[in-house]
């Protein structure tokens, strides 16, 4: 794994922007029952572009939890008293972002945070790849 | 079909994440799961023909037209949710071939998403296919203009021309001289960025089974400078060692020239899965 070396590139898990990105604006797009008019994804994103420094301070202050972290989702056994904490934590959260994005962040753009966790590192998981070239 | 009755007293409606085969995804819903777009719900499985959604239960009061579209302006709202419906998909893409959906896709009732699997089953099994064992990757490319413009002055042989010139030339002359070299300069800067945007996604795009780019905004820029390029690469699990070499290599490349790459992912295949 390549994940300690140094690197001329920076991998990080994906940021707010990055989500944005895709699931306003790509994604399979299914009609169902409630019309949802996402047309006006880039000004929902620049508004959210902005909360994103917002954010990035509250992580800074220790609540990163909604950052990728692969050991939430992959062990299996069930912490309930966890979960609580992090409804907690996540209340704790939603309170700061309202708090700071009632005082808009004056310096747009999402700063890439230097990620700890590389990109190698989450792929070839598995390597069952069916190899079918030329379909995109 | 239109004879499926929306049952208009309902309260709650199905928040759909993503679909895959029925088989493959039901043990996923064994493990510990991320949490669902809103707490209320918890994630399911609806299935017909074989292929599954991953559900969950939302409130109508916060999911139905009117309050969906204030919602959508509402950045905070958006930004928890957002991550949400991420971090599911991302749960069984990195598990299942799973076809990612757009965000917002509610359906009154179980009959209304065992329909629609029905009904598109055929396109939506050739995704899955076509997907497995693939994922997407991002690559950004950030511009530093000061470094750019550095870079451009001494590599540009007219532009060294311009600048002896000036040197040699009397205060006004020099003073015309410089405005026009400024004027070559950002020319060439643009020329060099969309170059190098073009060079990487052509590049990359050999070590992966599709390329796309992605919309850029106004004015998007990070700790590297201006974001000058956003590229989605479909690459097979097996192969990212290579695909991450080969960015390593254009990354050392363009580099000189003030751009820097930046790598994220892996990402449920978003940008491969568009069916219009």
């Amino acid at each position: 794994m390549s994940s300690e070396r140094t690197s001329l590139i920076s991998a990080r898990p994906p940021g707010l922007v990055d989500v944005l990105d895709r699931i306003l604006d790509k994604g399979l797009v299914i009609a169902g029952d409630i019309k949802v008019s996402l047309a006006n994804v880039e000004l929902l994103t620049l508004q959210i572009r902005l909360l994103v420094c917002s954010i990035d301070k509250a992580e800074q202050i220790g609540l990163n939890w909604w950052r990728y972290d692969t050991n939430l989702t992959t062990r299996a056994e069930r912490a309930e008293s966890e979960n609580a904490e992090l409804r907690e934590r996540l209340a704790e959260l939603e309170r700061q972002v309202l708090q700071l994005s009632s005082t808009p962040a004056a310096k747009a753009g999402a700063a890439p945070v230097a990620g700890k966790r590389t990109a190698t590192k989450a792929a070839g998981r598995r390597g069952t790849g069916a190899s079918k070239k030329g379909r995109s | 079909m239109s004879a499926r009755k929306v049952v208009k007293k309902s309260e709650s409606a199905l928040y759909l994440y993503c679909i895959g085969e029925a088989l493959t995804l039901a043990p996923l819903l064994k493990e510990r799961l991320p949490a669902p777009i809103e707490d209320e719900g918890r994630l399911e499985l609806l299935e017909a023909d074989g292929l599954a959604a991953v559900a969950s239960a939302v409130s109508l009061k916060d999911y139905d037209e009117e309050a969906l579209q204030a919602h959508l302006a509402d950045a905070a709202w958006m930004a928890l949710r957002a991550m949400r419906h991420e971090r599911v998909v991302d749960y069984f893409a990195k598990r299942a071939s799973v076809v990612p959906l757009r965000f917002g896709v509610i359906y009154l009732d179980r009959a209304g998403v065992e329909q629609m699997l029905r009904e598109r089953a055929q396109e939506l099994r050739a995704a899955i296919e076509r997907l497995e064992g693939r994922e997407e990757w991002g690559v950004n490319i950030f511009c530093d203009r000061k470094a750019l413009m550095d870079a451009i002055a001494s590599i540009s042989q007219r532009l060294q021309e311009l600048e002896g010139q000036a040197e040699a030339a009397s205060a006004g002359q020099a003073y015309l001289l410089r405005k026009k070299m400024d004027s070559m300069r950002k020319d060439e800067a643009r020329a060099e960025v969309s170059r190098t945007v073009e060079r990487i996604e052509r590049e990359l795009r050999e070590g992966s089974e599709g390329a796309t780019r992605l919309r850029l905004l106004k004015d998007e820029a990070g700790e590297y400078g201006e974001l000058v390029g956003k590229l989605a690469f479909l690459v097979e699990r097996r192969r990212f060692d290579e695909f991450r070499s080969a960015a390593e290599r254009l990354a050392g490349d363009v580099g000189r020239a003030g751009f820097r790459l930046e790598l994220t992912g892996p990402w449920p295949a978003y940008n491969f899965v568009t069916s219009n």
